[in-house]
């Protein structure tokens, strides 16, 4: 960037940039949700959505408009993911306390105890079949798109979201993901709790 | 199903304040060349 204009008035945002911003801005929620599957954990999970973010920003001349930003975005998130891990794996290891914070962010008190047994299983998933399940169950990309994310092979995603189903669904029959032995009251008294306190830290 | 439920729980929820704010600073160092 030129320093020439030093003292000028500020430059406006190009309409490339705007309609960047504009679409970049849509896809954070989804960016805090696959974060969110990635890191078990709510804090951590924003933290890397923001990285990404910002990352897709610093590289925004580099991407082409009209083109698939969601999956350009999402294959940001996803090698910042592993690139921190890389950095320091204990940091970003899934432990029993970073399932239960995913626990609580839970925001509908209503929601089905189901869903947090579908939470827990997926963690006993190895990482590469529950980003492919996540990505293609629940993102809504194509197999193509979930590859071109994952930097495989088409044919590697659908093995893994195969391989992920079959898993997942049996550890749900036998109950195999690690529950802590509370009742569902319980747990849905720690989630409430945890979202005022949440609430009380937002507002 | 179910998946997609978990995930679009959190794509509801209301996004923190933050994440704006960063990229309005951002967005105002790109306008004042300092991109």
């Amino acid at each position: 960037m030129s320093t020439s204009r030093l003292g000028a008035a500020p430059k406006p945002a190009s309409a490339d940039d705007n309609a960047f911003k504009t679409e970049l801005v849509a896809l954070i929620p989804h960016l805090r949700a696959f974060a969110r599957t990635l890191t078990g954990d709510p804090t951590a999970a924003d933290d890397l959505a923001q990285d990404a973010m910002m990352k897709a920003w610093d590289a925004r001349a580099s991407y082409q408009m009209g083109t698939n930003m969601k999956a350009w975005t999402f294959m940001i998130l996803r090698n910042q993911f592993y690139s921190e891990k890389r950095r320091s794996w204990r940091q970003s290891q899934l432990d029993q306390e970073a399932a239960e914070r995913t626990l609580v962010a839970v925001d509908d008190p209503e929601a089905p105890v189901a869903l947090d047994e579908l939470r827990q299983a997926l963690k006993t998933l190895p990482e590469e079949q529950r980003e492919a399940l996540i990505l293609v169950g629940a993102g809504g990309f194509a197999y193509e798109e979930a590859a071109e994310i994952c930097g495989c092979a088409v044919g590697t995603v659908k093995s893994r979201v195969s391989r992920a189903r079959r898993a997942l669904q049996a550890t749900l029959e036998k109950g195999g993901y690690g529950r802590d032995g509370k009742a569902a009251g319980d747990a849905m008294r720690t989630i409430l709790g945890e979202a005022d306190r949440l609430a009380g830290a937002r507002s | 199903m179910k998946l997609r439920h978990m995930f679009d729980e959190v794509v509801n929820e209301p996004v923190p304040d933050e994440f704006l704010e960063i990229l309005k600073r951002a967005d105002a160092k790109a306008s004042d060349g300092g991109a």
